[in-house]
């Protein structure tokens, strides 16, 4: 059953006002294009509800850009791509401003930040200073040029993407960087029945010419703003607490989850409830996303990364260890 | 994994103990001895169940072998963890004997490490053992044998898991005093005086120094301000350095101790230059436990480290070849490459090596473990090329 809320003398349940069954008709749409990866598919739209930012982190040639470019496609509204270069500056991201010689003032030239998706292409190519360029649109939604901040459309989304094996000639992201995206994703290699129906697909044509939107972005924003109203219990509440405190108590880990990480996993429940078709959040809702939500967030301790340990390891030791709250039982109103 | 039967010290297990028994049974039959039947009876039957059961013993038993780290530095406490559950209704008596050469003091007297318990309906126990070892190398863990019988200890059957772990021990890092790399030849040019700039890594911009190429002026970013702007660049900082281990001069001088610390300082080099951000590599002309090259060429990543430290652990004091021939066809050289070189002494092999990284342009430092170099206190003098491990190593632990 979803919320009720009364208005004009009426109930209203949640479903009636907004329909999560749109972000089904969008993982249907990028389903024309890429074949598998039902799971990665979800993070995105987790993140596109949660009103937060994604990482695609995996080696080159499994559809990173892809993929990005088929969520874009599907939700309409502005899609901008940034290739990460070594040369790219701050301005190159954020805009700056242009001497008019027949007003006399300076104009703001928008920068490709100003957009709904952007797609930063081999984000972790450009120098640090570039990529912070993005912390203040990632996390408070503006840009500052010149002393004047200008708000981003909304929704905005960046879905940024990195290639972890080699890296000669990369600049690794900072941590204040890592912390504002809301998820990590990992696509890997597809099975050999979906490598086989990806040559089939991609055989004559690109699918991707002949997407379409199958939403808007006043969708989007309206499914945003109603899975903040999705339930999620104390107890939840608590589990979520106790995973993340858990990561700042682990031995292994140099540095836990910031609060930043409770929250993130907080709503990234609420947006998997949602897409689900559930008005709450259950625990096995965060133990699913605590992975991708928080491992990006951790530091390993420096003898663990000399024997080659990775975060995920010791996250999933976490969330083993964690006992799970019982069941809660479904609000009633 | 096979099992068999083995007889414990006990009366019962005898055979002509049960001879004796069927024996005994038969006469009291033929002499019509109800109690000496009954008596026989009940003996034959707790053998021959006590049989069935440890015949039974082992099947349903559940068993994993498990190590909280397979790769340690020396002196760490590990936890080995047995874990077995019985799941059939017939309890059992349980032994697990694992062989772990190396791990255990030998002070003990014992090679194998071994635990014993009672095992009930469903029941699932863990045997913990806390292991540490001092001694870099790699060490085999398993297999785990397993020696289930009945509970009164009559008879038993043991079976071998072939379960087993690596144990892989890197060596010890200590800390090092600070040093130069031998990087006075920048990008491979030979006395070069300054750092070559890098014209792919762009720090920013900067407003246009008079002198400099046009080549570096940024053109967006001079719009953009409307006055000349050129790019900075980051300097080549981050080396590729290939650490080079002789093994073949510690073997010719039976010199184990002084190779242990070689490899001490080639760990602590290592992970010191990966933390500055250095592309590493490591050659060898050893032989490596578990077979292969011993190589990880030069190269920066998450795994490079873990590379590196891993060979280091599984190198023996075994030559397999001539070093310069290893460098020469093992190993193309990446440009611009440094090399830090190990060898036990300054002999007619290092030399060899010096003259070849000259003729090849590569820019290199030596460490020896002989003290046949004077030392030069706690300064190093950059003209040397050569110098003694005690120089770069610190009195402080890491």
């Amino acid at each position: 059953m979803l919320p009720t809320l009364r208005c004009c003398g009426k109930i209203f349940r949640l479903g009636d006002i907004v329909d999560f069954s749109l972000c089904k008709r969008i993982v249907e749409n990028i389903s024309h294009v890429i074949v598998g990866k039902e799971k990665p598919i979800e993070l995105l739209l987790v993140a596109l509800l949660a009103d937060g930012h994604v990482l695609i982190d995996d080696i080159p040639g499994l559809g990173k850009t892809l993929i990005a470019k088929c969520l874009a496609r599907s939700i309409g509204g502005f899609f901008r791509r940034i290739q990460f270069t070594p040369d790219l500056l701050p301005a190159d991201i954020t805009g700056f401003n242009v001497y008019n010689q027949q007003t006399g003032q300076f104009t703001f030239q928008t920068g490709p930040v100003m957009t709904n998706i952007l797609l930063a292409d081999e984000i972790n190519r450009t120098i640090p200073r570039t990529q912070s360029s993005l912390l203040e649109s990632m996390e408070e939604r503006q840009v500052t040029v010149d002393g004047k901040t200008y708000p981003l459309p909304h929704p905005f989304l960046v879905m940024a993407t990195q290639n972890p094996i080699e890296l000669e000639g990369t600049f690794p992201l900072p941590e204040a960087q890592l912390d504002r995206f809301l998820l990590r994703v990992r696509l890997g290699y597809p099975e050999k029945d979906e490598e086989i129906a990806i040559l089939e697909r991609f055989q004559s044509e690109d699918p991707l010419l002949t997407l379409e939107a199958v939403a808007h972005p006043e969708q989007i924003a309206e499914l945003q703003h109603a899975r903040r109203r999705i339930r999620i219990s104390s107890p939840v509440k608590e589990y979520i607490t106790e995973l993340v405190r858990a990561t700042r108590n682990a031995p292994s880990l140099r540095l836990g989850a910031s609060p930043r990480g409770s929250l993130g996993l907080m709503r990234a429940g609420q947006a998997l409830a949602a897409l689900r078709g559930r008005e709450y959040v259950l625990p096995d809702d965060i133990k699913h996303l605590a992975l991708p939500v928080l491992a990006h967030r951790l530091i390993l301790r420096e003898e663990e990364r000399l024997r080659g340990e990775n975060q995920e390891r010791f996250l999933d030791e976490i969330i083993r260890q964690i006992p799970v709250p019982a069941p809660v039982q479904a609000p009633t109103e | 994994m096979q099992a068999q039967e083995t007889g414990v010290p006990s009366l019962f297990v005898i055979p002509l103990m049960q001879f004796f028994v069927g024996a005994l049974l038969l006469i009291a039959l033929l002499n019509g001895q109800r109690d000496l039947i009954v008596l026989t009876l009940l003996v034959l039957g707790v053998m021959v169940g006590a049989r069935l059961w440890a015949q039974r013993s082992l099947s349903g038993l559940q068993h994993r072998l498990r190590i909280d780290k397979l790769k340690t530095f020396p002196g760490e406490k590990l936890t080995l963890k047995v874990i077995v559950e019985n799941t059939k209704l017939l309890p059992i008596w349980l032994r697990i004997t694992i062989p772990a050469k190396g791990l255990i003091p030998p002070s003990s007297g014992e090679t194998a490490l071994t635990k014993e318990g009672n095992l009930l309906w469903y029941q699932r126990i863990h045997f913990d053992w806390d292991l540490t070892t001092d001694r870099r190398g790699v060490y085999q863990v398993g297999p785990l044998y397993l020696q289930a019988g009945d509970l009164f200890d009559f008879f038993s059957r043991q079976k071998k898991a072939e379960e087993s772990h690596s144990l892989i021990v890197y060596p010890r890092l200590i800390s090092l005093r600070p040093f130069p790399l031998p990087r006075l030849d920048f990008f491979g040019v030979p006395k070069a005086k300054h750092p070559v700039q890098d014209p792919i890594f762009i720090l920013g911009t900067r407003d246009y120094q008079h002198g400099q190429p046009a080549k570096y002026i940024h053109w967006k970013a001079s719009a953009r301000h409307n006055r000349l702007q050129e790019k900075v660049f980051e300097s080549t900082h981050q080396e590729k350095i290939l650490l080079v281990v002789d093994v073949a001069s510690f073997a010719q001088h039976q010199a184990e101790e002084g190779f242990e610390r070689a490899l001490e300082v080639v760990a602590s080099l290592a992970v010191r230059l990966d933390q500055q951000g250095h592309a590493l590599g490591l050659i060898a002309n050893g032989s490596v436990v578990g077979g292969g090259p011993a190589i990880v060429p030069v190269a920066r990543n998450d795994q490079q480290m873990p590379a590196i430290l891993e060979l280091l652990a599984r190198l023996q004091m075994k030559h397999d070849g001539d070093i310069i021939e290893v460098l020469r066809h093992r190993l193309t050289f990446s440009w611009g490459a440094s090399c830090i070189h190990f060898a036990c002494e300054e002999d007619k092999a290092l030399h060899a090596v010096k003259k070849y990284l000259r003729r090849r342009n590569v820019s290199a430092m030596f460490f020896i473990c002989q003290r046949n170099v004077e030392a030069v206190g706690d300064r190093f003098d950059f003209r040397r090329e050569i110098y003694h491990l005690d120089e770069i190593r610190s009195r402080e632990r890491a």
